[in-house]
């Protein structure tokens, strides 16, 4: 099962405790983003607020201060003495100022102080950068400084700052007192800034240099650094990413920036701490979801699967098998209502095998019945047969006697009508045998190696004299080559066919020709379909009669019987033989216009024909080869009844023969072990014993363990002929027998006493 | 039908919901909170060494220590300080420095010239960070080759070349005297340099230097008796040696009536009459400030060689024992005036 209960509930629990809490992690972990980077820059930005005041506030006092002593002093009316004592008292200030001057309105350099040079040199200002900043003072008439610079001596900060000296009453500029200042304050109170790691303030000036950072190389290498105004993460002053504000301010027409930054990853510290706690609280919260979903969903599928599984041994048969009712609730419901469905399956089942069993018992009697009614009718067929062809035999035989007997020709005419009277009887017989067979899927077809010529042969030299004497013309139209194929099949049914096919066309044909053609429709290496045409220039069938054709014992109509006879089981039976050769049969005609009947068999190629032994035109009979050859052979005749003994006896006698007799098996066994005879012919329905232990018998021991015997039966079927070689017997000849059937199979095996064995 | 029974079940699973789901968002919420985070664990005590080789410096290591503690750094806790007593001799400083070195210090507070030699020798073996506080000169005495970025592990304050302005000073605070009495010790090469300078400003200012040359080993009895009847001043060189002597110079001043015009204030304390001079607090607590910033990451290299402030101070009471008169402007500038 691809998707069970259990794995869709507990997919379900999982879905149904995962989204929230991702949902929930995800918002929390979003909003901690969002909350620390704004705590960042506010803090950031506070931090450098509080350094840019006190940075201001710082450089500011200078000027100031400055300012306050020019103002406050009387510097405009004091004297050169005064100035010097009120510069140097300002110089004190050794922390706060390097040097002091005062240059006079014209630019020229009145008082030049040091703290640092012993003997301040003459135009040592004007040789500065100041004079810009003096400009600046000497126009706008207020204080300016210049821009941040750094001793090389003492690698300190230093800034030139300037304030006017106005003359009080007239507001004349009287000069301009110049002090270096140290910056240094601010650089210390940058360096003692409380900083975290991850963070850092720096000052930057207008040109955004570096001037004032708590690591002083930094400062020294004059770095530039020029912060973005966004609150977005971006590039700090040593390359990482940071958050950063900025602050403004301006000393002196001087601007600086205070910029405080922090780390970003610092800044996250804790939003991704938060976040990490927050995955590691939703995987446990997960796992615990897991397992109690697993255990819920177990519990709640368990009936169902059960109930599941417990379909399924019903469906495999177990119908002892029930669900388990373990709940008061729709899956118990569900579970009970399963059950008794299961119980009236159940019994259900029982009734119909109940009835199954009542209904195979009745069609059990009904098959034994019909079994036994089948086997009545082969049995009724086989006595039938048996006990018709025996005195036809006698007829036939007895009329071939009296054939010989006399030269009488009014005799021979009334002997010959009997002779043609009694073939046409056994004609009969043999055709409701055959349709017989036939039903009973009895009939079997022989495979062996004939030519289709000598077939054709065979049925033009029945019928064709048939033809001759009632003036219709018979013809033969074979496909060039056609009559030298070898092939293998049953030949006699296929002239079985033919002959039932031509006689009744000549039946039904006064005037005009019976014509039969072969044609190949398929040539194949190994096998050819051919197509059989049996024309004639009859009386026709109607087209509504000819659906009926092939039914048994149908003919066109009723009146066809009364004129013309026959059984009308011919064209079923040729239907059928055409069908167990795999070919198909049919007829075209027409009222009055003749009729073409043809049919299509398949038949494979041999790759040669022996020959046939067939009696030839000129030749001698087989009568005549025995009397010739075999004169005075020593011959065993089995046979219980003795009308046919007798017949028998006299033919053999007449060919030449000699003929001792048994009465019955026992006998002909008995016979045999005293001498030895050059053929034995062997009834198979005698008393005491049959032929078929007989043969057992003799060739068990006798002399005549190699001696042909052939059967003699009225027993027609072919597995009669089959038990008889079964047996030992050699042939087979059918009773009655035609006096030169009989002596071809005796010439056959008189000449070949040797094949007994092998065959 | 037990439609109840099936309720029943998805009243549990409900209430499994409502139990877990709010319990598990809520310590979601609450890992959020601030304060819930990991503690920072408690910083580590740093180890900073002290190296000296006379006791002239005690001052500079005193107003470090205090300033190490107005920079957050409590003694025991932050910070703990591994001394030993002054070298007194060069010879001695390798030995010190190796039991120093046991102490695995981060950072190395060294004074004076020689101790920072020997430790400049054996720099391969130690790895802490060296701060001086102070060397004369430490570009000529080869301790680092520049003084904006002086690279590697050392850094410190050095000592303001204010020979030329003591000179000055003298001009303000006795504008009598021009002729000067300089011991100094022949074979110090900062005193040479230095006295080099004070030749050089004297020339400037017009005064007369009556330069001393003194052996390293030598005592005091030499050069006092080498003082010349006619001299108006003493001049104490910023050096070890001559500083040594000071209280038998002092003395000889005074029985000669000479101010005595020291390099540094300490001496203003013991008897001179003025100095100029690097002033010993302000050192510690350059040198203190420097090491807070190395102990906070920054490498000692990158922070520049400090010049220490220089003070004027006056001692009012040596000058009324010699009965000398300082000006009035030569006191409002004075940083500091002992008066008792």
């Amino acid at each position: 099962m691809r998707f069970s209960v259990r794995r869709r509930l507990l997919t379900a629990f999982l879905a149904l405790a995962a989204i929230p809490l991702i949902f929930t992690s995800i918002v929390i972990g979003w909003q901690g983003y969002i909350q620390s980077v704004a705590h960042a820059y506010e803090q950031q930005l506070e931090k450098a607020s509080r350094v840019a005041v006190q940075a201001e506030s710082g450089m500011s006092r200078f000027q100031s201060e400055l300012e306050a002593a020019i103002r406050y002093s009387g510097f405009d009316r004091a004297g050169q003495d005064a100035r010097v004592r009120l510069l140097r008292s300002l110089l004190a200030q050794r922390d706060r100022y390097r040097e002091v001057a005062f240059v006079d309105a014209k630019g020229d350099e009145r008082i030049h102080l040091s703290n640092i040079h012993l003997m301040p040199r003459e135009s040592h200002l004007v040789d500065l950068p100041i004079r810009d900043v003096l400009e600046d003072v000497r126009r706008h008439r207020h204080s300016a400084c210049g821009p941040i610079f750094f001793d090389p001596v003492s690698n300190e900060p230093h800034m030139w700052l300037a304030s006017p000296v106005m003359d009080v009453s007239s507001g004349q500029l009287i000069g301009i007192v110049v002090a270096e200042v140290r910056l240094k304050t601010v650089w210390d109170l940058v360096a003692s800034l409380p900083i975290a790691p991850g963070e850092d303030v720096f000052i930057l000036d207008g040109a955004d240099r570096v001037v004032a950072h708590r690591n002083p190389s930094i400062v020294l290498r004059e770095t530039r650094y020029t912060p973005k105004d966004e609150t977005d993460a971006q590039p700090g002053l040593t390359g990482s990413t940071v958050f950063l504000a900025t602050q403004r301010f301006e000393i002196g027409h001087q601007g600086f920036s205070v910029v405080a930054q922090r780390d970003r990853e610092v800044a996250l510290q804790p939003a991704m701490l938060a976040i990490k706690l927050q995955m590691t609280v939703t995987a446990v919260a997960l796992i615990g979801a897991y397992l109690l979903g697993h255990s819920l969903a177990r519990r709640i599928s368990r009936p169902i699967v059960a109930m599941a599984e417990t379909a399924l041994a019903i469906r495999d048969g177990d119908l002892e098998r029930r669900a388990p009712v373990d709940s008061d609730d729709e899956i118990g419901a569900m579970a009970l209502a399963f059950n008794n469905m299961t119980d009236r399956l159940r019994q259900h089942q029982e009734h119909l095998q109940e009835q199954i069993a009542q209904r195979t018992s009745e069609l059990s009697s009904a098959k034994d019945a019909a079994e036994s009614a089948n086997r009545a009718k082969g049995t009724f067929l086989a006595n039938m047969s048996h006990e018709l062809r025996t005195p036809l035999s006698i007829i036939i035989g007895m009329t071939a006697v009296a054939r010989r007997s006399t030269d009488n020709p009014s005799l021979l005419e009334q002997l010959e009508k009997i002779s043609q009277a009694s073939r046409h009887l056994l004609q009969i017989i043999n055709d409701v045998l055959d349709i017989s067979k036939i039903e009973a899927d009895r009939l079997t077809l022989e495979q062996s190696t004939f030519s289709l010529g000598q077939t054709v042969d065979n049925v033009a030299s029945m019928i064709g004299h048939k033809a001759s004497e009632k003036g219709v013309r018979y013809c033969v139209d074979l496909q060039e080559g056609l009559a030298d194929l070898a092939l293998v099949g049953d030949p006699l049914r296929l002239a079985q066919i033919l002959l039932n096919l031509a006689s009744n066309a000549l039946k039904f044909t006064d005037s005009g020709s019976v014509t039969v053609r072969a044609r190949i429709i398929e040539d194949e290496a190994s096998e050819v379909l051919l197509r059989w045409e049996v024309q004639d220039t009859g009386i026709g069938i109607a087209m509504q009669d000819q659906s009926r054709l092939f039914t048994a014992f149908e003919q066109a109509d009723g009146s066809t019987t009364r004129k013309y006879g026959g059984t009308g089981l011919g064209l079923a039976i040729s239907m059928r033989l055409v069908h167990l050769m795999g070919g198909e049969i049919g007829v075209q005609s027409a009222a009055g216009q003749g009729s073409t009947f043809w049919f299509t068999v398949r038949m494979s190629k041999a790759s040669e024909w022996a020959g046939t032994t067939e009696l030839r035109a000129g030749e001698m009979s087989a009568e005549d080869v025995i009397r010739s050859r075999h004169e005075g052979a020593r011959i065993l005749l089995a046979e219980d009844e003795p009308v046919n003994r007798e017949i028998t006896k006299h033919f053999l006698e007449v060919a030449g023969l000699s003929v001792d007799l048994a009465d019955d098996g026992a006998q002909a066994v008995e016979l045999a072990r005293h001498h030895r005879y050059a053929v034995i012919l062997m009834d198979m329905q005698m008393p005491n014993m049959n032929g078929t232990d007989a043969t057992m018998a003799i060739r068990t021991f006798s002399l005549n363990i190699d001696t042909p015997i052939l059967a003699m039966t009225a027993n027609a079927f072919e597995e009669d002929r089959q038990a008889c070689l079964a047996a030992g017997m050699n042939d087979h000849v059918a009773k009655p027998a035609e006096p030169e059937v009989l002596f071809a199979a005796l010439e056959k095996w008189l000449d070949s006493p040797a094949k007994a064995l092998s065959a | 039908m037990t439609a109840p029974g099936m309720r029943a079940m998805c009243h549990r699973m409900l209430l499994c919901f409502a139990l877990g789901l709010p319990g598990a968002v809520g310590l979601l919420g609450a890992v959020s909170l601030p304060g819930c985070g990991p503690r920072q664990d408690a910083p580590e005590v740093k180890t900073i060494a002290m190296l000296r080789l006379t006791d002239v410096d005690l001052e500079t290591v005193k107003a470090f220590k205090a300033e190490m503690a107005q920079l957050g750094y409590a003694q025991g806790e932050q910070v703990r300080y591994v001394e030993v007593p002054p070298a007194q001799t060069p010879d001695k400083l390798e030995g010190l420095i190796r039991e120093l070195l046991t102490h695995k210090p981060d950072v190395i507070l060294v004074s004076s010239t020689p101790a920072m030699l020997s430790i400049k020798r054996m720099l391969g073996q130690i790895p802490a960070a060296i701060v001086f506080a102070p060397v004369n000169d430490p570009l000529a005495s080869g301790i680092v080759a520049d003084l904006k970025h002086p690279g590697g592990q050392i850094t410190g304050v050095k000592l303001p070349h204010v020979d030329e302005l003591r000179l000055a000073w003298l001009g303000q605070v006795v504008p009598s005297a021009h002729r000067i009495f300089l011991p100094y010790t022949a074979s110090d090469k900062s005193a040479i340099a230095s006295v080099e300078r004070s030749r050089d400003a004297a020339h400037q200012l017009g005064l007369d230097l009556v330069e001393y040359p003194m052996l390293a080993d030598e005592d005091a009895s030499l050069a006092i008796a080498a003082i010349p009847a006619d001299v108006h001043a003493m001049l104490i060189p910023p050096e070890s040696h001559v500083e040594s002597l000071f209280p038998q110079l002092l003395q000889a001043a005074q029985d000669r009536h000479l101010p005595v015009i020291a390099p540094g204030e300490m001496l203003v304390k013991r008897g001179a009459t003025f100095s100029y001079g690097a002033s010993k607090q302000d050192m510690g607590r350059r040198a203190a400030k420097m090491i807070d910033e190395i102990l906070k990451g920054i490498p000692p290299g990158d922070l520049p060689v400090q010049t220490a402030e220089s003070r004027l101070t006056i001692n009012l009471v040596a000058a009324n024992k010699i009965k000398l008169k300082i000006p009035d402007e030569a006191l409002q500038q004075a940083d500091m005036i002992i008066r008792e």
